[in-house]
């Protein structure tokens, strides 16, 4: 079976999903949570272009619906995206880390917070 | 997305606009209150949110009144192209309890969150005209985002209601800006992203199949095949997440306890149930013949799950809001019972009938009630500067309005007639006499426990009762008044109750509500001193006070496990595993090829 390229796309779209799946649970870091959530995303909207592509009747253009909902998507992550790192940068300027860890007892918390922000200089370089 | 223009050309299309109201107004509100700012703001605020109140009275009214929804296709551009908002029953019924939390929260809000005057150059002063400055145009934007969702007609229109709610409901869990509860507001948007990420997925998945996401025309088209059911388990997963089904909890707690309580109130009372609202519309607008009767048993062994597990901790909460936000854990579980209640197992799908309407008044019962215990909370927990119930001893007292206001939600909640949650409890045992409607009148037990064992306290007598707030727990006895008379009121024009099927109070439901309470009464004194260990002179014979000791010592060892299970479920590891779990287990039992319970009993028993 030979695949078309809008089967493509939309496996690589699913796949895309998987890993940021894995990436919101089972990384411990919020900024890496925000980039596991925007490679969700992406997958997602991937797999709707592939839907769109593959809803194409000969002779047209592919389905519109989709692409206004993926500029919709990408408006709504966006602003998830940034709602997110306001908070974290409002965190780190509050508690000096990023850790969401509820209450982290005095040695844990000394520990971690030089790693957070390592990581945090890190990402922004 | 939905501006003046949109409203003004679906006026010109000929169509009533009426439903486009409740999201507009606020919209138009909030944008007026963040740029206007200062007291003129929050004036601004407060008259949008009237007018919002008063489109939502006529759309009711209207409701009510007409035989099919109201709708208006925005812009003139009718589904699939276009978006479509409806009200239907439901719809009016949950605007109708909205626009009520809402305007208690607002009216409790102008104490707390009402700008300073402009001259006031304290420090102080200029920290609050930032938080007020944000709060009103906040408050306005969730209102206007609950509307979306109630309205919404389409799965997409639906994913962008929710998202608006919880970025409107983020920045409000936070405004003190204090590290926990930013951490707190972190967890939960992370959470809740990761479960509309799911969401969105599965959207995808029927789009591909169906060339549509209109709910109506979803409808008709809709089959139980793989790709089907693979769409609505993703979404279902994440819904719950959304929605903190236990065990999926692990952001509400926190969040809710350390948010200002009037934050705390529309949060656990309206946004809490957003993902439910949502689930009510795919299930029982969309997809009623998809379920199985193994993805109905799961949905009401998570809340039943949910119920027992937030209850048991509620009990042993020795904070007073941290003790209302386990509840909410609680009564979240309650609205998803409706799912096997309404399930029909001859016709293998769910109908739309008396369980959905006692689903519908679980949820403005719990809305109205949860709402109520937080301003009373907020109001006994303001004058004595702490959270802790050891420290709130007699604070009832001091504001009685609140206290009565929180034993009238505890008797609406626990099922006392005439309150809602008593006619729901009616509705689902009309619905369907089994396992499950007798499970939610036992849980009306723990309910009248925990709740209980705070009044115990909060009543207890004290030297130092001050100057009395006397009028400070209006707003909240206000709405605890309407959950505890919900029961009453006549909704059989929105809700899809038979005609006469309504519920009537008389001396036989009341005798059957009072087993419940009682037991709730022993909890209550047996938990009544949570965490607190004064000695008390013990005039009349040392052995029984040992026996009374000791039962309790008993209960709380019963009890102890559940604190260890909800500390590991509260995990972001834990709740990762539950998750792909609970996925898992929605997908096994909505496929077709899964045996049914019933099924499986029978096999078994055959074999024995």
């Amino acid at each position: 079976m030979i695949l078309d390229v809008a089967a493509v796309f939309g496996l690589a779209g699913a796949g895309a999903v998987g890993l940021g799946l894995f990436g919101m649970l089972a990384n411990p870091r919020p900024l890496q949570k925000v980039l596991a959530f925007n490679l969700m995303g992406s997958g997602a909207f991937l797999m709707f272009g592939a839907v769109a592509r593959r809803a194409a009747a000969p002779g047209l253009g592919p389905d519109p619906v989709p692409h206004a909902m993926v500029i919709t998507g990408l408006v709504v992550s966006f602003a998830a995206t940034a709602l997110i790192v306001g908070l974290l940068l409002r965190l780190h300027a509050v508690s000096g880390s990023t850790s969401l860890k509820p209450q982290p007892g005095p040695r844990r918390a000394a520990r971690s917070t030089p790693a957070s922000k390592t990581s945090e200089r890190g990402d922004a370089a | 997305m939905i501006g003046l223009e949109g409203l003004l050309a679906s006026f010109g299309a000929g169509g009533s606009a009426l439903p486009a109201l409740p999201v507009t107004l606020p919209l138009i509100g909030a944008a007026l209150a963040f740029a206007v700012g200062g007291r003129a703001g929050a004036m601004l605020a407060l008259v949008a949110h009237a007018a919002t109140v008063l489109a939502t009275g006529v759309l009711i009214v209207v409701v009510a009144t007409a035989d099919a929804p109201v709708s208006v296709a925005l812009g003139g551009w009718h589904p699939p192209l276009g978006i479509a908002l409806r009200a239907d029953g439901f719809a009016a019924a949950v605007l109708g309890v909205a626009a009520a939390v809402l305007t208690a929260v607002a009216a409790q809000a102008t104490g707390a969150f009402w700008p300073p005057a402009r001259r006031a150059r304290l420090r102080a002063a200029r920290g609050r005209r930032r938080v007020s400055a944000a709060f009103w145009p906040l408050l306005l934007m969730l209102s206007a985002a609950m509307a979306t969702l109630v309205l919404a007609a389409d799965l997409f229109t639906l994913h962008v209601a929710i998202e608006l709610l919880t970025f409107a409901a983020a920045p409000l869990l936070c405004l003190d800006g204090r590290a926990d509860t930013l951490k707190a507001t972190l967890r939960y948007v992370l959470f809740a992203l990761l479960g509309s990420m799911l969401y969105v997925a599965g959207i995808v998945i029927l789009y591909g199949f169906y060339g549509t996401l209109d709910l109506a025309l979803l409808s008709v088209a809709v089959e139980g095949d793989w790709p089907t059911v693979a769409a609505l388990g993703l979404m279902t997963a994440g819904l719950a997440a959304k929605t903190a089904l236990a065990p999926l909890h692990l952001w509400l707690p926190p969040a809710h306890a350390g948010a200002p309580a009037v934050v705390s109130a529309v949060l656990s009372g309206l946004v809490a149930k957003g993902g439910f609202v949502v689930l009510v519309r795919i299930w029982f607008d969309m997809a009623p013949g998809v379920a199985t009767e193994a993805f109905v048993a799961l949905m009401g062994a998570l809340g039943l799950t949910a119920v027992a597990l937030g209850s048991l901790v509620a009990l042993q909460q020795s904070s007073l809001k941290r003790m209302i936000a386990y509840s909410t854990v609680a009564q979240i579980g309650y609205l998803f019972v409706l799912f096997p209640l309404a399930f029909d197992p001859e016709a293998q799908k769910l109908t739309a009938g008396a369980a959905l309407a006692g689903g519908a008044l679980q949820f403005m019962t719990h809305a109205s009630a949860k709402a109520a215990l937080f301003l009373a909370a907020g109001v006994l927990v303001e004058r004595a500067g702490a959270d802790a119930l050891a420290r709130l001893r007699g604070a009832g007292r001091r504001a009685p309005l609140a206290a009565l206001a929180m034993g009238l939600a505890l008797l609406a909640l626990a099922g006392a007639p005439p309150g809602g949650g008593w006619a729901a409890k009616a509705l689902g045992a009309a619905a369907q006499q089994s396992f499950w409607s007798d499970a939610l009148t036992a849980a009306g037990a723990l309910t009248a426990g925990y709740l209980g064992a705070a009044l115990v306290v909060l009543l207890q007598r004290c030297d130092d009762v001050g100057s009395p707030l006397l009028w400070r727990g209006a707003p909240a006895l206000a709405l605890a008044a309407l959950a505890s008379g919900l029961g009453l009121a006549p909704l059989a024009g929105l809700l899809p109750m038979a005609a006469g099927a309504a519920p009537t109070p008389d001396v036989a439901e009341a005798l059957a509500a009072l087993p419940p309470l009682a037991v709730g009464a022993a909890l209550a004194l047996i938990f009544g001193e949570a965490g607190e260990a004064r000695p008390r002179p013990r005039a009349r014979g040392a052995l029984i006070a040992r026996a009374v000791d000791a039962l309790r010592g008993a209960a709380r060892r019963v009890v102890a496990p559940a604190l260890a299970l909800d500390a590991g479920l509260a995990r972001w590891s834990a709740a990762s595993v539950v998750l792909l779990a609970m996925l898992a287990a929605l997908l096994a039992s909505l496929s077709p090829s899964f045996p049914s319970p019933a099924a499986t009993i029978a096999a078994l028993s055959a074999l024995g």
